[in-house]
């Protein structure tokens, strides 16, 4: 008898359909957040750290002690004392800036010299590349490129210079190929940061060992330089990450909890209407735990579909967003199975939780006096 | 120890913070198999004695027990309702979204037993009360005795040894009445099991084998029906 049961459970929430169908809305709203804001902060992970450590690198420096990397300041010199270290391969400075560019106030310019582009992971696309002394010479992402309908050869402006497109570059990173490439001398002086550099990319020689570097690194410039190797440090170091994700869950838990409130009404209003109904169950026989099934199936089964539905919609949002030309330089969602898994989960424990009131109260119903019901 | 199907004993049952008294001091024995009339007029406390044998409601004081099941304790007397008892109500209580076969299958959720089987004997019960034609159909698609002889497949849904009655012909026309009767005196006779129904009216009372006549919550009469009604069988 499960599955009439269950049938019944599907039934009594069809007879409702308008009001079921607003409680799903309510709900699937909030785990449409959380899959769409939760797979947007998956992505901006994703290219922040890529966008910091190039595979080619054997790990980066920044400042340490900084809530975000990006905006973060080394000293040049620190530089070149490092680069005189005998386990020192390769190591290349970048300044990353963000500077308005037509109407994108968010718009990435690195300053960076083309003997950096292989450990940077920079490919030349179109074009040629600017040689490290030319002042008025950039390169363009090929999103920002697409994005800003930049040809080699156009002139554009920058921070209020004039710049010429010599190139287009790609480098699989959505924030890195939607901005610019320029000279870091010429990003220093245009941004009057001489003496500073955003980044440090470090390869060693193959006989050096990295725990022995980025430990020198990190005893000789205390407090001063950090490095960052994988995901974990990066998430250590970069406590903007976890201010993202917090305001990511901050908005989803609202929506979610007046999605809640929303099924929590509609099952409070279905005891209170069904109420001579419950006493005609409990009259013929249905134990209490019967009737606690019974309401928070119909709880459960309405956040079920609200996961279902809020995940389509959180997935249609988020694709709706990237087709406007400003999100797609700083948005590249990033969909992942425990996300989905995760938002159904919430939504199970939202079914749960908002069904688990109006249950207890179906149970407390007398049949006697339900029956007197009208 | 007693060997009577219904023991109840000293039963107090009041209402309005004891003002009124619904049930005063009755003391009753009802044997397997009996069919069993209360008669009274309005407010003499029949249905609440109906509630209390039922497991539906508690008495303040006395002892009620039915085949074996002590109801004056606090614990929850579903299983009881679910086994032992087949309720009729006045109004049949049907649900109203769900179809005549669905409805009789709703007391057998709490058995152990497959969706096949309980369609089956939904069926079967149906067919007994001669609606198998109609199964499909809602309660608001029939008329009122056909919603009541609904009900009386519903009561025996789960094969109970005691068939409780509360007013079943007070909402229909005479005619419609004594087959309802019909019915249940039948399935009294078949199945053997014990037929308490309470009623105002002298018509129904005299179907019964026993009558228990009652008046501002007391047993004023009990006595054994020697005229009974004749009803085509």
């Amino acid at each position: 008898m499960r599955m009439f049961f269950l049938g019944l459970i599907v039934k009594n929430l069809w007879r409702q359909k308008v009001r079921s169908l607003l409680a799903i809305l309510g709900i699937s709203i909030g785990i449409a957040s959380i899959v769409a804001l939760g797979s947007i902060a998956n992505g901006m992970e994703q290219n922040l750290i890529s966008a910091l450590k190039s595979p080619k690198a054997d790990f980066t420096i920044g400042q340490a002690n900084t809530p975000a990397i990006v905006f973060g300041v080394i000293r040049a010199e620190r530089l070149q004392e490092i680069k005189q270290w005998p386990e020192i391969a390769e190591a290349y400075g970048a300044l990353v800036t963000f500077s308005t560019f037509r109407e994108n106030p968010y718009f990435v310019v690195m300053g960076t010299n083309p003997d950096a582009f292989e450990l940077n992971g920079v490919q030349l696309k179109e074009g040629r590349l600017y040689q490290a002394t030319s002042e008025d010479e950039m390169l363009l992402g090929k999103v920002a490129a697409a994005t800003q309908n930049l040809q080699i050869g156009q002139k554009t402006n920058l921070d209020g210079k004039e710049f010429t497109v010599v190139g287009i570059y790609e480098t699989g990173n959505v924030f890195v190929d939607g901005g610019a490439l320029v000279p870091l001398q010429t990003l220093q002086t245009l941004k009057n940061k001489l003496d500073e550099l955003t980044l440090i990319l470090v390869k060693l020689h193959a006989t050096a060992s990295v725990n022995d570097v980025v430990q020198k690194i990190e005893s000789k410039y205390k407090n001063e330089l950090v490095t960052l190797r994988d995901i974990g440090e990066y998430n250590r170091s970069y406590q903007g990450a976890g201010l993202v994700r917090a305001g990511t869950w901050l908005v989803s838990l609202l929506a979610l909890i007046i999605g809640a409130i929303g099924v929590m009404n509609t099952m409070i209003m279905v005891v209170y209407e069904r109420t001579r109904e419950i006493g005609i169950l409990r009259a013929v026989g249905w134990r209490r735990s019967r009737v606690l099934r019974m309401i928070l199936g119909e709880s459960l089964l309405l956040s079920v579909l609200a996961a279902g539905i809020g995940a389509w919609l959180g997935t249609r949002a988020v694709w709706l967003v990237t087709q406007f030309p400003q999100a797609r330089g700083l948005i590249s969602p990033h969909f992942t199975s425990a996300l989905f898994v995760q938002a159904i989960l919430i939504a199970i424990g939202v079914g749960l939780l908002a069904g688990l009131y109006p249950a207890y109260r179906a149970t407390k119903i007398l049949p006697q006096e339900a029956l007197r019901y009208e | 120890m007693n060997s009577s199907f219904i023991q109840a004993t000293n039963l107090v049952k009041t209402y309005d913070l004891g003002q009124t008294k619904a049930i005063d001091n009755v003391s009753f024995a009802i044997n397997e198999g009996e069919f069993i009339a209360i008669q009274g007029p309005s407010g003499s406390g029949k249905s609440t004695l109906l509630n209390i044998i039922s497991g539906l409601d508690r008495a303040e004081s006395g002892e009620v027990c039915v085949a074996g099941f002590q109801l004056d304790n606090n614990g929850d007397l579903s299983r009881f309702r679910s086994q032992i008892v087949g309720f009729i109500f006045q109004l049949h209580n049907l649900l109203p979204s769900l179809t005549v076969l669905e409805n009789v299958m709703i007391p057998m959720v709490e058995l152990n037993l497959s969706k096949k089987v309980c369609v089956e004997r939904a069926e079967r019960l149906l067919e007994r009360v001669q609606l198998l034609n109609k199964a499909h159909r809602l309660p608001t698609q029939l008329s009122g005795g056909e919603r009541q002889r609904v009900a009386v497949a519903r009561a025996l849904a789960n094969e109970p040894k005691l068939i409780l009655a509360d007013e079943p012909t007070g909402s229909l026309d005479s005619q419609t009445e004594t087959k309802v009767l019909e019915l249940l005196r039948k399935i009294h006779r078949e199945r053997g099991v014990t037929l308490v129904v309470v009623t105002h009216s002298t018509d129904v009372a005299q179907k019964a084998d026993r009558i228990l006549c009652m008046r501002d919550g007391k047993i004023i009469e009990d006595r054994m029906n020697r005229v009974q009604s004749s009803m085509p069988e």
